[in-house]
């Protein structure tokens, strides 16, 4: 039975609630904007058709507020809710809480999510579906023995992991039998330390593997289809930084096979609206071997680039789904056109920890230009609040070929002047000009092995164009300093012949005209 | 040469860069600051009052630490009479969803430590202190 929403409240802030606001008023559907105290200005709370404040400005007390959010629904006669992501979108109470309330939760049911979001339940519905699992068990008996023997079990090389653990914190990878004793008293003992528990997990270390997810989507009548892949290995502590789509080590034949793996994934899950089931893939080709990590069971951040080459909406499909649409392509009718590179562009410091930075916008103008999309939450004059996630924007560039869009995202990211807060823009361009990036040649450990090298070239000394400028903008004096806290990096900071290529009045000329 | 051209644009000519003519900068005051944005970097320049730089960590004299924002405790990684290297990681801190580690200014013996897991703390309070 279709039920249209006929008022969408976005339980969002930022980018993501502009964007899906957006998508409101392309449909026709009146919005209704929630904002904490810190948001009152902010462009989400502007462009909403009714703005309700639900608190303050600490999360716990407006964004994470269930009871907040459903008494603006209520009040303004919403009759659906889109979660955007982080928040309350994964929060299997709230998705209940809205059905309870008769208000349309735009995502999977509360008991999907609820599934899903258990790493444990989510590794035996991927067994139950025939989907591979990194291998890798919690010995029931944890003397040093067993959890040799286990080790053996899974195989080498493995990586052993606090139990109690996130974050990447007490990791340690163990390549050969030799190694294994001491490794694993070590473990034992910053597990202790850091969280307690000395539990330890044992699993098969993928070497250099890859991130890749399947966007999938289902429909309430049992349909079920995916949107091809993104890339999403260029990342930070498990943050993604650079996403790409389609990914430069899928063939056909692979794609194919992780699309009917998250299919088979979501169609066990008894999933429904949009989807990401996340894999790690490792090796390139025909041969590679990729294995579940989770399913997002909420619109991903990198949808767009997705919606580039698909030429799909992905909130529109949202909203129709949630309404009780029947899917409206067959798998045959959808095809990967072109290429899609997604930047983050986060108010973060490179240079120093990669510290996020709040403060404000005194100069902030988004580029303009050929195959460049900009999704942003921001504006001039606007500023960046210590109580949010740093992303200032996402941009979008895509082209007939991944160069094509590469060079276009660094050309949009050399015309994107932010000033007031540092950003990681020069950090991106560096990114994206990397000979490894280039070539498509990326994994999970990119930004741990060249990071360090980026950030040097990503932080150079001030030139003396800058210099001038400053001088002609009515600067006081003279005293110049370098960056302060910066070494001197003359020798990185130095362009190369390859970086001075890179230019875009030169690698865009062939475009001119 | 710069030429101005209003709303914090500025025409940059004759660069050093070959190959390269004109280029658009733009340029922002704050305080005794000047931001320029020249070709996707940008360049703080200091004016007499320098300010400095905010740190991953603040150090005063006795090498107390504290969280440069209001954060969240997620992990302590050494214990009191610990001894460590510089660089070493001591606690693990959580600020607008990122991480933000704590280490080790310099070599040196954990003496107390002032913060639990998944306590907030505030900026400038004392978390570790090392001797």
């Amino acid at each position: 039975m279709e039920r249209h929403p006929r008022r969408i409240l976005i339980a969002n802030r930022g980018e993501i609630a502009v964007r899906v606001i957006r998508a409101c008023r392309e449909l026709g559907i009146p919005s209704v904007a929630v904002y904490s105290d810190a948001d009152a200005r902010a462009p989400h709370v502007f462009l909403a058709d009714i703005a309700v404040r639900i608190g303050e400005a600490s999360p716990a007390e407006s964004y994470l507020s269930i009871s907040a959010i459903l008494d603006a629904a209520r009040k303004t006669g919403a009759d659906a809710i889109h979660p955007g992501y982080g928040f309350l979108s994964e929060n299997a109470g709230f998705a209940s809480a809205c059905e309870r309330a008769g208000v349309t939760f735009i995502g999977p049911p509360a008991a999907v999510i609820e599934r899903l979001g258990s790493k444990i339940a989510a590794r035996a519905i991927a067994h139950q579906a025939g989907v591979p699992v990194v291998p890798g068990e919690t010995p029931a008996d944890q003397s040093a023995g067993a959890i040799a023997e286990a080790s053996r079990r899974v195989g080498f090389p493995i990586l052993l992991k606090p139990s109690a653990g996130g974050g990447g914190i007490g990791m340690k990878t163990i390549r050969d039998e030799r190694a294994l004793a001491a490794g694993i008293e070590q473990a034992r003992r910053e597990a202790v330390a850091a969280f307690g528990d000395g539990t330890l997990y044992v699993e098969r270390l993928i070497e250099r593997p890859r991130h890749v997810e399947i966007q999938v989507l289902a429909d309430n009548h049992g349909d079920v289809l995916y949107l091809f892949e993104r890339e999403c290995s260029i990342q930070r502590r498990h943050q993604k930084v650079v996403e790409e789509a389609p990914s430069p080590a899928l063939t056909p034949a692979l794609r194919r096979r992780m699309g009917e793996a998250a299919m088979a994934l979501a169609r066990a899950a008894g999933y429904r609206n949009a989807g990401t089931v996340e894999f790690l893939l490792e090796g390139t080709g025909d041969r590679a071997s990729f294995y579940f990590l989770e399913v997002n069971t909420r619109l991903q951040v990198e949808h767009p680039i997705t919606e580039r080459v698909t030429g799909v909406d992905l909130v529109h499909a949202q909203i129709a789904i949630a309404g009780g649409e029947r899917l409206r392509w067959t798998q045959d009718s959808l095809t990967q056109r072109g290429h899609a590179i997604e930047v983050r562009v986060y108010a973060e410091d490179p240079a120093n920890d990669d510290l996020p930075q709040a403060g404000p916008l005194l100069l902030y103008r988004e580029p303009s230009m050929p195959g460049i999309r900009i999704d942003s939450g921001a504006n001039e004059g606007g500023e960046v609040s210590v109580y949010y996630d740093p992303l200032i924007a996402k941009l979008i560039a895509d082209g007939e070929t991944r160069e094509i869009a590469r060079r276009r995202a660094i050309a949009a990211l050399r015309n994107y002047p932010i000033l007031g807060i540092r950003t990681n823009i020069s950090f991106l361009i560096e990114i994206l000009e990397h000979p490894r990036f280039v070539s498509g040649d990326i994994d999970t450990r990119f930004l741990d092995t060249e990071g360090e090298e980026l950030r040097v070239r990503s932080a150079p000394d001030v030139p003396p164009e800058a210099i001038e400028v400053a001088r002609a903008f009515g600067h006081p004096k003279s005293d110049v300093s370098r960056r302060s806290g910066e070494p001197a990096t003359a020798d990185l900071s130095r362009r190369t012949g390859e970086a001075a290529k890179a230019d875009p009045w030169e690698t865009l000329r062939g475009y001119r005209g | 040469m710069v030429e101005t051209l209003g709303h914090g644009r500025f025409l940059v000519s004759g660069s050093r860069k070959p190959g390269v003519g004109s280029q658009i900068a733009y340029a922002v005051a704050d305080r005794a600051r000047t931001w320029v944005f020249i070709e996707g970097h940008a360049y703080v320049i200091e004016g007499d009052d320098r300010e400095g730089h905010a740190r991953a960590h603040t150090t005063d004299d006795q090498m107390a630490l504290s969280a440069p924002m209001p954060a969240t405790v997620v992990a302590i990684i050494v214990a009191p009479g610990q001894e460590v290297a510089a660089g070493d990681l001591l606690v693990m801190l959580e600020a607008m969803k990122m991480e933000l580690p704590i280490r080790a200014p310099r070599a040196g013996r954990v003496k107390t430590l002032a913060c639990r897991e998944g306590e907030l703390v505030q900026p400038g309070v004392p978390l570790v202190e090392m001797e």
